[in-house]
């Protein structure tokens, strides 16, 4: 397993250039005779061979430590074979360089920001890029720069791990115990039990033998249609589920300004509004928190709750009548609800789609955040199969579930999630996790660092900036997430605000769009 | 040694960055590099055999018989000397070139520094100090040991050396040897 480990500062000097970079050694340093380590962020300053001219500085990530990092070695290297060409293979926005006479040459930036400026090229003689070759000759002789991400998902694997263990363990227990009087008096009348449920929101068919509960696979499985978006929605890790990325794209601006309010008052944390739980204090484990807030956040069950302005809506209805007749569907192989849920959420955003409450189920398998959340909620339900096919989904995704799992079983009347709940909070509650994992406070450190997470639209972290000076200096140490890293789902949070305190509290908040 | 004044050409010559066919084999290219180091800071075949000795490579160039014989491998060598040279006897010359380029480090600095000041005033090198001494020796060396076949114009050895300046200068860096190494391979044809 690779994973990353500590945080090493870097630095290398030579009369003109000198380099600092931040990296993070990876275990698999282990396997190597030199110490593998991921660049996190790198600052090069170049000075003049006399006089006062202030130094260039330039700083940048890790794709782009790498990117200058291959083209100064490429171009040395063709400099001294005299292959004069430019490549042209290069990446647009990579950094190159070019002659200019036998000792100039002109480093054409790219995307790196020199001096925070605008300048695009900055000129060095030959003694400063030899100064840059060799600083760079330096970093590699000593350690073994990363040239990709250990992406965050790898981190979390541990986490996802022990996670997943935990979870089918509570799952297991809790809902074979739940269940079995359930599953008890179906056996009694199992003629009827399939069109009872048509009262009630989720419809159990052909209920699991407990040989099947025990492994936690999820038979039939019948949602009800407000589910299904929610849980898509939630979807975070599939990055392959298109469909399913879609639809939370949408979802996604609602959520925000729900959560914005309290996304800007670190104690308040996210909890909203009715029958929010009360606010729980950061500091509390990751595992509790994230069921809890959630569960403020999405507000109340989804067939009662409080109409939802948008999206779901019409979803809703028209898997709603089905649902009937999914109970007949339900009797599906318990097979075909494996596979797909193991792919990608197929059913999740088209109602047509989602006709048969099988598929929308599965359609929310894949979702580590919107099984967590379902978790939650339905643990207490007599509806086996929903978490059934949440925990089966889990072993091969869930990060975040362990946690909210384990708190499920305080949730007995834990209400159906909402779409805006769905979409993001699963998410920053994973990401507290593993912010709260990695964050570990200086001994030194008196009072809050805060850092303000800008997301892409594809919910990947585009850049970290801290709030003041403290916070900046230990930017490094704060266990934030990689630039680049998937944070939330496309057309989630915009902005995220990260609280981290010196007692190891860690407080995740999104940031309304302004 | 009597000096041999190069071209008084402008410096817009050195704008082009020279291809020189002359470091196309890796024998040539290896004594090319020793030679401007020679020309450079004055070494001689002592000055080798005493690095060969640090780097344990007393097997391979033991003594100044050994040393010649190991140059005359150059095809652009007078005379007809060794003309094979294995693997390890190319790695001892790389490994003695950047031993001792290192030791010469400041100097080559300073030298590829002036370079650039004369290049950025369009001074002629040959006008700085350092560097006519160094283009002077050079260039005498070159004619004094290469076959008349490789004889090159003025212009032409004035940018050879000139050349092998600045590369001597990130052979001197971290990492000197295998940047050799790969040019050398990279430049054999």
């Amino acid at each position: 397993m690779t994973s990353t480990t500590q945080l090493t500062p870097l630095r290398y000097e030579t009369p003109t250039v000198t380099l600092e970079v931040m990296a993070r050694e990876a275990a698999i340093s282990q396997w190597s005779d030199r110490p593998v380590v991921q660049i996190l962020r790198f600052q090069l300053q170049v000075y003049p061979l006399a006089g006062e001219v202030p130094p260039v500085d330039i700083c940048g990530d890790r794709d782009e430590f790498w990117a200058l990092h291959q083209a100064v070695q490429a171009y040395l290297h063709d400099h001294l074979t005299e292959n004069q060409e430019i490549p042209r293979d290069r990446a647009p926005h990579a950094p190159y360089l070019s002659a200019e006479g036998l000792t100039r040459h002109v480093l054409h930036l790219g995307s790196l920001k020199a001096n925070e400026g605008e300048a695009t090229t900055v000129m060095l003689g030959a003694i400063q890029l030899a100064d840059l070759g060799d600083v760079l000759e330096q970093l590699d002789t000593q350690v073994r720069p990363l040239p990709m991400a250990l992406t965050s998902s790898v981190r979390r694997r541990p986490w996802r791990q022990w996670g997943t263990i935990a979870a089918s363990v509570i799952a297991t227990v809790g809902l074979t115990t739940t269940l079995w009087p359930i599953y008890q008096s179906q056996q009694e009348v199992s003629e009827t039990a399939t069109e009872a449920p048509l009262a009630d929101q989720q419809v159990v068919t052909a209920p699991p033998s407990p040989e099947r509960l025990e492994s936690a696979s999820p038979p039939e499985t019948v949602e009800l249609p407000e589910d299904e978006p929610a849980e898509t929605a939630a979807t975070t890790d599939n990055t392959d589920a298109s469909e399913a990325n879609r639809e939370p794209a949408e979802v996604g601006p609602q959520v925000l300004p729900e959560a914005t309010p309290k996304a800007n008052l670190p104690n308040s944390a996210s909890l909203p509004s009715s029958e929010a739980a009360e606010p729980k204090p950061a500091s509390e484990p990751a595992s509790s928190e994230p069921a809890q807030a959630n569960d403020s956040q999405l507000g109340p069950p989804s067939p009662e709750a409080a109409p939802i302005p948008q999206s779901p809506a019409p979803s809703a209805p028209t898997a709603g009548p089905e649902i009937v007749a999914d109970s007949e569907v339900g009797d599906l192989p318990a097979d075909d609800g494996l596979e797909t849920s193991s792919g990608e959420n197929v059913a999740a955003t088209s109602p047509a789609e989602a006709d048969t409450p099988s598929q929308a189920a599965i359609a929310a398998g894949s979702s580590a955040a919107s099984i967590s959340q379902r978790g939650a909620e339905r643990a207490s339900e007599p509806t086996p199969n929903d978490s059934l096919d949440s925990f089966e989904d889990d072993t091969s995704e869930s990060f975040a579930l362990p946690a909210e799992r384990t708190a499920s079983p305080s949730l007995e009347a834990a209400p159906a999630p909402t779409l805006e709940a769905s979409a993001t909070a699963p998410n920053l509650a994973t990401l507290n996790a593993e912010i709260t994992e990695q964050w570990d406070p200086p001994a030194n450190l008196d009072r809050t660092l805060t850092y303000t997470l800008t997301l892409k639209a594809d919910g990947t972290l585009a850049a970290i900036l801290p709030a003041d000076d403290l916070a900046d200096r230990y930017r490094d140490r704060a266990g934030l997430p990689s630039v680049g890293a998937q944070i939330v789902l496309p057309g989630g949070a915009q902005r995220i605000q990260v609280f981290l305190s010196p007692d190891g509290t860690v407080q995740v908040f999104p940031i309304a769009p302004e | 040694m009597e000096s041999k004044p190069l071209s008084q050409s402008s410096t817009a010559d050195l704008a082009e960055s020279p291809r020189s066919s002359q470091l196309d084999s890796i024998k040539a290219q290896l004594d090319l590099v020793l030679l401007a180091l020679e020309a450079l800071v004055g070494l001689g075949s002592e000055a080798m055999l005493d690095a060969a000795k640090q780097l344990g490579l007393q097997d391979l160039m033991g003594d100044r018989v050994t040393l010649w014989r190991l140059r005359q491998a150059s095809p652009l060598r007078k005379g007809q000397g060794r003309k094979k040279l294995d693997v390890d006897e190319a790695r001892g010359l790389v490994l003695v070139s950047i031993y001792l380029t290192q030791q010469h480090q400041v100097k080559i600095r300073k030298a590829v520094t002036l370079l650039e000041e004369a290049t950025a005033q369009n001074k002629p090198p040959h006008r700085v100090g350092l560097l006519g001494d160094y283009l002077d020796r050079f260039s005498n060396a070159y004619e004094e040991r290469m076959t008349p076949d490789e004889t090159l114009a003025p212009e032409a050895l004035r940018d050879l050396a000139l050349k092998l300046l600045v590369d001597l200068l990130f052979y001197s860096q971290s990492g000197g040897a295998r940047r050799l190494w790969l040019a050398l391979l990279d430049r054999a044809r």
